[in-house]
């Protein structure tokens, strides 16, 4: 992978290292997928694999101490539990969430055009700053309403 | 006997006028809440398009050969030169060098209003006639020297604002009147200072005028919006007072150009860009320093731009043919 020269200017580096914590928080990257999956079921000659788990846009958002074996695409956002070693990650996504962008592509990471990838990066990127913006609204709205009710209750 | 005497109505009408200032009070709630929800959105909004133009210029950037490879492909290399990089960022670099080259040669000595514009030197690097734009301290310590010399230069650039009126308003001294004769002359002056032999006294016998001044001037209302991608605007005309709305900064020209350029404001001035050819072998690398993030974004839209419309062009072109 061609490294970024960060010795630049301290500018360029700390704007780097922020695009990092970004594209690790948004799993853009299949190896980062992969990490999630720190204790799993499945080996990796089974269908359900780690590689092939993320490989189909999957990252792990359970817990297996209490037997939550759920994961998420990082496009679409689906959460999908009950894996069993039969079941191909690519055709449960399928089958679950096929408006998927990611599903649509139908291809891994090493595959998709650098161009495609980018278009990816965008659209998920939209999606976190949706979802980042519809949270805080929404707390927004919530004391607002509070404090209008606190206001209408005043008694003269 | 005294009876009890009947109110007419006194207290239900304190009442109902608390629930109307009530009703009143949360209708101003509602309308401030609605007009924030509608700012947060519109931020929100503009942070999505900000987002998309960042993944849109780097691919801008990237350009064709890089986007058709595949990640995996990509994923092998082991340096950018391998895919380019390298070169095409060596292109930009010669084409800037070569346009500011034509520039300094070219129009420069044959054009007093351009001497006033960032220029380079392209043999020794260093950066010559640089113009005093924008930062107040930069332009007062100039304006002294100036003031001194008593002399109207027309080579200078016009910084517009409220106080190239004060030469209208306060004709004291013979040096005031020189000034303001030299504007109605043609000669576009840099400034007007105020005289140091102030007659005194004179604020006692008859009220001061005022200065002119941002917050005095009736409400401007734009007629063009000046920061949509394309549009078309006019010079400042002599002695007009140039009021920045959107604070952007502004380069009045005293000699109207035919010619399309571009001017980019970069660390201490105005680069300007001329339609001459431009040799990457010359191009001065110092100048590139000059250029921060932000001014970069803006050319790698500009560029953008033009290239959408050079398209059309085209288009336009071909179908005629």
């Amino acid at each position: 992978m061609p490294s970024l020269d960060k010795t630049n200017s301290s500018n360029i580096s700390t704007g780097l290292e922020k695009l990092e914590t970004l594209l690790k928080t948004l799993k853009l990257f299949e190896e980062d997928r992969v990490k999630t999956f720190e204790d799993w079921s499945f080996s990796e000659d089974e269908k359900c694999s780690i590689s092939e788990m993320a490989k189909a846009g999957f990252c792990f958002t359970g817990d297996m101490s209490k037997d939550d074996d759920s994961a998420t695409c990082f496009v679409c956002g689906k959460v999908l539990d009950g894996w069993e070693n039969t079941d191909d990650p690519w055709i449960e996504h399928q089958k679950h969430s096929a408006n998927c962008q990611f599903v649509k592509m139908r291809r891994s990471e090493d595959e998709l055009t650098v161009e495609e990838f980018l278009d990816l990066f965008k659209h998920i990127s939209r999606q976190y700053l949706t979802n980042q913006y519809k949270k805080k609204e929404a707390v927004f709205i919530e004391v607002v309403q509070n404090i209008r009710e606190i206001i209408k209750n005043q008694q003269f | 006997m005294p009876r009890t005497k009947l109110t007419k109505g006194g207290s239900n009408k304190r009442a109902r006028e608390n629930v109307a200032e009530l009703e009143d009070l949360l209708r101003d709630f509602d309308i401030e809440f609605d007009s924030n929800l509608q700012t947060m959105r519109r931020l929100h909004q503009k942070n999505l398009e900000d987002a998309d133009n960042i993944i849109e210029g780097f691919k801008m950037e990237l350009g064709n050969r890089i986007l058709s490879l595949t990640m995996g492909d990509l994923k092998k290399m082991n340096s950018l030169n391998e895919i380019g990089l390298d070169k095409t960022v060596n292109n930009l670099n010669a084409t800037i060098k070569e346009t500011l080259k034509k520039v300094d040669e070219g129009y420069l000595t044959e054009e007093a209003s351009n001497k006033s514009r960032l220029t380079s030197d392209s043999e020794s690097g260093s950066t010559a006639k640089v113009s005093i734009i924008g930062p107040l301290k930069a332009h007062k310590s100039r304006r002294r020297s100036q003031s001194a010399n008593n002399v109207p230069s027309s080579s200078q650039v016009v910084t517009p604002g409220p106080r190239a009126m004060i030469s209208h308003l306060k004709m004291r001294t013979p040096l005031a009147t020189l000034n303001a004769d030299a504007m109605a002359g043609g000669f576009p002056s840099s400034h007007v200072s105020r005289s140091k032999f102030r007659t005194p006294l004179q604020k006692s016998t008859q009220p001061s005028k005022r200065a002119a001044s941002a917050d005095r001037v009736q409400t401007i209302i734009p007629k063009c919006n000046p920061t949509t991608p394309i549009s078309i605007l006019r010079h400042a005309r002599v002695g007009e007072v140039a009021f920045s709305v959107t604070g952007s900064p502004i380069v009045p020209t005293s000699v109207v150009e035919s010619t399309a350029n571009v001017n980019i404001p970069v660390a201490n001035g105005i680069l300007s860009i001329r339609p001459q050819n431009l040799d990457p072998s010359t191009l001065n690398t110092s100048l590139l320093d000059k250029f921060d993030n932000g001014t970069i974004d803006h050319l790698r839209k500009l560029k953008a731009n033009l290239d959408t419309l050079m398209a059309k062009f085209e288009e336009k072109n071909n179908a005629r043919h």
